[in-house]
């Protein structure tokens, strides 16, 4: 070998000049994509969250970290969550973009997951991290999305930040006479229950109506009569006590009978509880009576 | 094609079919009557004829609730116009449980501007404070929410006189309905809602329902029945006010506000640029002090601020 290299130093010498006269320049000109096929970038993801059952319209809690496994560090990347977007709401969008990661990272900015509709079987999410032409999934996350269980008192939406819910057990009194309402809220903000003053001259049936900012306007049925005569409530709310933790409703409730007449003007329902103060049109109010209702409110629920 | 003539007799019964004197909206048979009298359910037999329409029937009936208020509003129906300060118009209509009262303001005739009020008690009390004996309309406004101890705040980008009330919110859809204050107004979209701070006069809310004569509004969970108001510009810089009203408040959806604004702008024959919904429920609110109306919730509510259309007196002298 040796002989043979001493024999050909010339040639091999010339060899070798070329080689590195062509291979120093390219591998200058290419060192980054040379860098980016020799770097060793792992990474793992790994989402989390406290409770795999989430109320329908609930926010779902998901955290997520990033630990980088690899020799180098993980350059600028993306994070997005993957899921049915039939039942789960990505906003304000799916991905969030991360800077360079060596060692753990945990994501404090990932997109608010709600859950919007309600599957026959866990809903699926994921988390998938790419960084240049690294990428990889996390674990699987399934969320079983239920029906809200009725709250016990009128409370702060968490999932809304800074609407009110009445759904709950109210004491009512419908003209002085005490009773009680039991309401649920929808997400429409639609409102349905049941109301029951045993001494008063309308004794129970059902309610249906609507709360809107603070604003309680519902029905009150008569049962039997349901299309001929109503009850119809219109109140404001506000929340008392000295730490809020009592919401009061105070309105009036007009007995109604079904008319023909229409109205030039509405009146002002829910202040003065006189059957000449509120009008509606193809209705026509026979009596007038105070309509007060109050309950305990949870403002952390 | 079989079902034809059965369907339109049927049709023929349902349209004759008595209310028995009561204001229940029976509108689930205007969708019902072009359907039966287009059916054309070839290879049917004759023996399951009834049971299919009965069921063609119910399954209409249970699903078209939501075009309670558009399809009122197509019915013929009671209008009344009237000619308001500014060459504005307004016309209010009749139909079933519902009343509609569109206002058309030619471009430059009234100066807009935003009030920013924060009033708890009847709209009828909230408003007073800023109608003048040259007002057109005062229309309710933007959104509002609660802080923390549960007091009301107002939402949205509120500019009074060149002074910012309340901060623009990252809403990702909706706009800003700005004025100058002399005549000249403009709708921006979300994207470029930071355009209302140029403005004197400018007030955020959601969603845009017609864009460039269309409508852009799909339902979704939350909405539902309620009053609604909107207003909308064309590129001329006219302004159409529609505000769909009912006794108890449940007038209809965005969806259906939106289709019955394009019906509207397009029997005007004005092409919209852009039509932003105002607040719904209570919140929606139309009152017309030049002829002593007022169309919305009567009782009392949280008002964070207006929109008001005062006769352009300068335009006018000008003139």
């Amino acid at each position: 070998m040796l002989s043979f290299i001493k024999k050909h130093k010339l040639i091999l010498g010339f060899i070798a000049s070329g080689v590195v006269s062509v291979v120093g320049p390219a591998a200058v000109y290419f060192q980054d994509e040379v860098k980016l096929v020799i770097k060793d970038r792992e990474a793992k993801v790994e989402i989390f969250t406290p409770t795999l059952k989430v109320e329908l319209n609930k926010k779902i809690e998901i955290e997520a970290r990033i630990d980088s496994v690899g020799r180098d560090e993980l350059s600028p990347g993306i994070l997005s969550l993957e899921t049915d977007a039939q039942f789960i709401s990505l906003k304000p969008s799916r991905s969030v973009k991360l800077g360079p990661i060596s060692g753990s990272h945990s994501v404090d900015s990932l997109p608010e997951a709600i859950a919007i509709n309600i599957p026959n079987k866990p809903v699926k999410i994921i988390a998938r991290y790419t960084s240049g032409e690294f990428s990889t999934v996390s674990n699987n996350l399934y969320i079983e999305i239920v029906k809200p269980a009725i709250a016990l008192h009128p409370h702060f939406d968490r999932s809304d930040t800074g609407r009110i819910n009445l759904s709950g057990e109210w004491e009512i009194q419908l003209g002085g006479v005490p009773g009680t309402m039991t309401i649920r809220q929808g997400t429409d903000n639609k409102i349905n229950g049941s109301f029951s003053v045993p001494g008063g001259t309308w004794s129970a049936g059902a309610v249906s109506g609507h709360k809107d900012g603070k604003t309680f306007r519902a029905h009150f049925s008569i049962p039997g009569k349901e299309n001929t005569e109503t009850i119809r409530v219109a109140g404001y709310f506000d929340l008392d006590g000295a730490k809020g933790e009592l919401i009061e409703l105070e309105g009036c409730a007009y007995h109604l009978l079904r008319s023909p007449l229409t109205y030039e003007n509405g009146g002002a329902e829910g202040v003065e509880c006189t059957s000449n103060s509120a009008f509606y049109d193809y209705w026509e109010v026979t009596s007038a009576v105070r309509f007060y209702a109050k309950s305990p409110f949870d403002k952390n629920e | 094609m079989f079902l034809a003539p059965l369907g339109r007799s049927l049709a023929s019964l349902l349209k004759e079919a008595p209310t028995h004197g009561t204001a229940v909206p029976l509108s689930w048979y205007d969708h019902l009557l072009p359907l039966l009298q287009e059916t054309d359910l070839k290879g049917i037999s004759e023996t399951p004829r009834l049971p299919a329409c009965l069921f063609l029937l119910l399954a209409i009936a249970q699903s078209s609730f939501a075009g309670t208020a558009y399809s009122e509003f197509m019915k013929p129906h009671r209008a009344d116009a009237s000619k308001l300060h500014g060459n504005a118009e307004v016309v209010t209509h009749r139909f079933g449980e519902y009343q509609l009262v569109e206002i058309f303001i030619p471009a430059g005739k009234v100066k807009v501007t935003v009030h920013d009020l924060q009033i708890k008690g009847t709209a009828a009390e909230a408003y007073e404070q800023i109608i003048t004996a040259d007002t057109v309309a005062v229309v309710g406004g933007g959104f509002y929410g609660y802080d923390k101890d549960g007091d009301e705040t107002p939402i949205g980008l509120t500019r009074e006189n060149g002074v910012r009330k309340v901060a623009l919110m990252p809403w990702s859809h909706g706009g800003v309905l700005t004025s100058d204050g002399d005549g000249h107004v403009r709708i921006y979209p979300a994207k470029t809602a930071a355009q209302g701070g140029r403005w004197a006069f400018a007030l955020q809310s959601k969603p845009i329902i017609v864009l460039n004569n269309n409508v852009d509004v799909a339902r979704n969970l939350r909405d539902s029945d309620f009053n609604r108001v909107a207003v909308g510009t064309t590129s001329e810089g006219d302004t159409l006010i529609i505000g769909l009203f009912h006794s108890f408040g449940q007038a209809g959806t965005l969806v259906q506000l939106a289709r019955i604004y394009k019906e509207v702008a397009d029997q005007r024959g004005v092409m919209i640029l852009r039509a932003l919904a105002m607040d719904g429920g209570a919140g929606a609110q139309i009152h017309l002090p030049e002829i002593k109306k007022s169309f919305g919730d009567t009782g009392v509510s949280y008002f964070p601020n207006a929109i008001k259309f005062d006769k352009n007196s300068e335009q006018n002298n000008k003139k």
